[in-house]
């Protein structure tokens, strides 16, 4: 039997680092920005924090930092308490969030700090991502796989399947980028053309430059606690629930490609872990009921997948719902008003926790030119490893 | 009588061209056209192909294998025991490798005749490969020719190819040689080493074996003699005084180049593949002294037509754009270093996976899985599996081109193919043309070189298109 979160945990303070190439700041100078900030937002002290969880995806990829928990420890002086780092490819962040939330449900502890972090510049261009796939992994198998690769061979079929085409990924790389005109956070601030998307460099056929999100340092921290207590101790008249969180780990990492069964035009991942989710928190249509979204747009192609996957449209939709302006500000259902990862960058570890901190900032109406008035749900998702796993959360306001 | 029974060859794809020479050099014939093992070939490789061809995919009966070249890819390792596992021979196997001349294709042949007539082996394969070495700007650049043969010898009816005799003789002689670690051939004296090596050697070779077994010229229909170019080659032919019908009319180092100790094995496969029951072929091969081996075609022979041989792989040749290609094909052009992580124990562990391509079929739930787990991804079960090799073929489900990776090409294709028999395949595509990709394209798996990881050779599969 699987229980639910809902009710159970409240969001009471977010921090989110401006995301970027941040060349002057060091993987703690970022931890501790987001902490801080969460901190401040939340009216806490390191003091009030009982245990924490580091999200970073890969320490020792491309810095030292974020190993373990003590990374964290030491940054923030959490000493001696419990801390931890949780990895789940793309969606650590979110799993930073998940399993503190889940330590708080448990009644282990009643006020707790989950971070997400990655330094991701602090090496040569090639010694990122592009370097994980060919230096690292399994000495054959998928060997000349990378992270772009990995989604552009879904493009490729869904193109097949479905008769989108370049222009429709480009709706969502023109309309990530005015987002992310709107975020002062964002890594990249330009709103961009759909000429510019389809005239630039190819990186993985079918996908571009533009279809893909850049390479970032970035954190982003929230400080949870029991639901009774954002009032009763924390005097917060206005605060986020968790009212789902789902998970799963639907495919292999290196044999989703093999799996004969893979579909090549969504993931399993992302449908499952959306209906954990859905069903902890009562949403039934999620396209009716959710206000706001935060989704997984580590490519144009991804967003696409994702809207169908969390079930906003049906499959082979994906494409007629951007191009309709309904997941634009001001539509009727506004999908990465941060700008997403395509703008924000993506940071891997911090990702999620990004994710949960800013619609936590949407359902409080903290956003600016780039709110969603009244949004009173919010839906989160993150998606790794390339499908393999999938992170959901739902959100509301108290 | 021992015999050969199947044949392979296999000619790399790529070819400089001599005006792509000519361009750069300012010389270089402009017919002239080279075989050019790719960057991710290698003897290995291409030896492989060439088994592949003559035994099949899988189930082969082969108990000895001898594999000939002057350019093994390892010094010390055994080169054959890569073609072994990747042709899906059985374990129970002698293997040798024989180099050292390129006299080493047909000594290798008539070791493995002999192994035959003496019954300690009852099939044997035979494989000579090289990847020639030439530097740029020389006029090896142009002669040389990349390339595998194999062929299979057994007793019984399914002889396509009589063995009758065979003649060997020694003589210290130095006409061509190479040091280790270098990275050409040399030569000799241009008109010493012609007449009194290439020219007075082989008609010495030949002309034991004629009177050895007492056949006269007249006796035999092919004549296949090792010359390291085209002049030589009419000189010996004119000095062997066989009828001119006796010489291919277009002999292959006229054809393609000198493909060093698989060039009697290429001309034989060649010669086989053309010839009538009941014609007798000799084929000599060359260097500080000779053999020469005596054939007779049976009325098998026909079936070796369809085997994959030279014309087959000839077709498919494909001039390089450019110079700088074949610079980064030989290594020669700088490239971004990658150390891609790989590990002896892996590679020893999970070898039937990765070489034979055994994936598991689940005994509980019947599913297919590559590459497999200890417990099914689809019912569970834990260690419930049978051993089943992935078929061959199969078509593109999807696939992407990635600039990303550093490659001599600038680009790699990535593809996931459903394969015949079931199961999926993804990797690298090999031989591709960029703008001919698509789904539902046919491919076939092929064996290359993936990676240099930790100094040694790490070899995969690849995925070739196979309209």
């Amino acid at each position: 039997m699987s229980g639910s979160i809902a009710g159970k945990v409240a969001i009471i303070g977010a921090g989110i680092t401006k995301f970027g190439e941040l060349f002057e700041q060091s993987y703690n100078d970022l931890v501790v920005e987001a902490a801080f900030e969460a901190y401040e937002d939340a009216g806490v002290s390191g003091e009030d924090i009982e245990a924490a969880w580091l999200g970073t995806y890969l320490p020792l990829g491309w810095g030292f930092d974020g190993t373990g928990g003590p990374s964290l420890a030491e940054a923030l002086n959490l000493y001696p308490k419990p801390v931890s780092r949780v990895a789940n490819y793309c969606t650590t962040g979110m799993e930073a969030v998940r399993m503190a939330a889940m330590a708080v449900a448990s009644g282990m502890h009643d006020v707790v700090l989950a971070v997400g972090a990655e330094k991701m510049r602090e090496v040569p261009p090639r010694g990122s991502l592009v370097a994980q796939h060919v230096e690292k992994l399994h000495p054959m198998y998928s060997k000349g796989r990378t992270a772009p690769g990995s989604f552009a061979v879904l493009a490729r079929r869904y193109f097949e399947e479905f008769g989108a085409d370049k222009e429709d990924l480009a709706e969502v790389a023109v309309k990530n980028h005015y987002h992310g005109s709107l975020n002062k956070r964002a890594h990249f601030r330009k709103e961009i053309t759909k000429e510019q998307v389809l005239k630039a460099p190819p990186v993985t056929e079918p996908l571009g430059l533009y279809d893909c999100c850049p390479t970032t340092d970035g954190a982003a921290a929230v400080v949870l606690c029991r639901a009774e207590l954002a009032e009763a101790r924390f005097d917060k008249k206005d605060y986020v629930l968790i009212d789902g969180m789902g998970l799963s780990c639907a495919t292999g990492y290196i044999t989703t490609a093999f799996n004969p069964k893979f579909s090549f035009i969504g993931f399993e991942a992302t449908q499952e872990a959306a209906r954990q989710a859905y069903e902890q928190a009562g949403v039934t249509n999620p396209r009716e009921e959710i206000d706001v979204a935060e989704v997984h747009d580590c490519f144009t192609i991804t967003e696409i997948l994702n809207y169908e996957d969390l079930g906003f449209v049906e499959k082979g939709e994906g494409p007629d719902f951007v191009k309709s302006g309904a997941s634009k500000l001001g539509g009727e259902l506004p999908v990465n008003t941060s700008g997403g990862l395509k703008s924000c960058g993506h940071p891997i570890g911090a990702t999620g926790a990004r994710v949960v901190a800013d619609l936590t900032h949407q359902l409080l109406g903290r956003c600016g030119d780039r709110q969603v008035k009244g949004a009173k749900r919010a839906l989160g998702h993150t998606l790794g490893g390339p499908g393999a796993v999938s992170s959901v959360f739902v959100l509301s306001k108290n | 009588m021992a015999g050969i029974t199947r044949v392979g060859a296999y000619i790399p794809f790529h070819r400089l061209g001599g005006d792509t020479v000519r361009a750069v050099w300012g010389s270089g014939s402009p017919r002239a056209s080279r075989p050019l093992a790719g960057f991710d070939e290698d003897p290995i490789t291409m030896g492989v192909e060439a088994l592949i061809n003559a035994a099949g995919w899988g189930d082969s009966e082969v108990d000895s294998l001898y594999f000939a070249s002057t350019s093994h890819p390892y010094a010390e390792k055994s080169n054959a025991s890569v073609l072994a596992a990747a042709a899906d021979l059985p374990e129970k196997l002698f293997t040798l490798d024989a180099g050292g001349s390129v006299r080493a294709g047909t000594s290798a042949l008539k070791a493995a005749c002999d192994a035959i007539e003496a019954g300690s082996s009852k099939a044997a394969a035979v494989v000579a490969a090289e990847k020639r070495p030439s530097l740029p700007g020389s006029p090896d650049e142009l002669s040389l020719c990349d390339g595998a043969a194999a062929v299979l010898l057994g007793k019984g009816d399914d002889v396509a190819a009589e063995i009758e005799a065979i003649y060997s003789w020694s003589e210290d002689f130095i006409d061509r040689w190479r040091l280790p670690g270098e990275g050409a051939v040399s030569a000799g004296d241009a008109k010493f080493i012609q007449d009194y090596g290439y020219v007075r050697q082989s008609v010495a070779t030949v002309e034991g074996l004629l009177s050895q077994t007492g056949a006269t010229r007249e006796d035999i229909a092919r004549v296949l003699v090792y010359a390291p170019d085209a002049r030589t080659h009419a000189a010996i032919a004119r000095k062997l005084g066989f009828p001119d019908s006796a010489y291919p009319e277009n002999p292959l180092i006229a054809r393609l180049g000198d493909a060093g100790a698989a060039a009697p094995l290429l001309s034989l496969v060649d010669a086989l593949q053309n010839a009538e029951p009941g014609e007798h072929v000799i084929v000599a091969g060359h260097g500080s002294g000779g053999e020469a081996i005596l054939l007779r075609a049976t009325e098998e022979v026909h079936s070796l037509r369809s085997q994959r041989g030279v014309g087959w792989s000839v077709e498919r040749a494909r001039a390089i754009p450019n110079y700088g290609q074949w610079l980064k094909f030989n290594g020669l052009s700088p490239e971004e270093e990658i150390k891609p992580f790989t590990s002896p124990s892996i590679l020893w562990k999970e070898n039937r996976a990765t070489m034979r391509l055994m994936a598991g079929v689940c005994r509980a739930c019947g599913e297919l899985q590559y590459p497999r787990q200890q417990v099914c991804n689809a019912c569970g079960a834990r260690d419930e599996w049978d051993e089943r090799k992935l078929g061959r073929r199969g078509q593109i489900f999807t696939f992407i081109h990635d600039y990303l990776p550093p490659s001599p090409e600038g680009f790699i294709t990535m593809a996931t193919v459903e394969l015949e028999g079931g199961g999926r395949f993804y990797g690298q595509m090999t031989n591709q043309v960029k703008d001919d990709v698509r789904i539902g394209m046919e491919c076939e798996l092929v064996f290359r070189l993936l990676h240099q990881g930790d100094g040694y050779y790490n070899y995969f599969w690849k995925l070739r298109p196979a309209e």
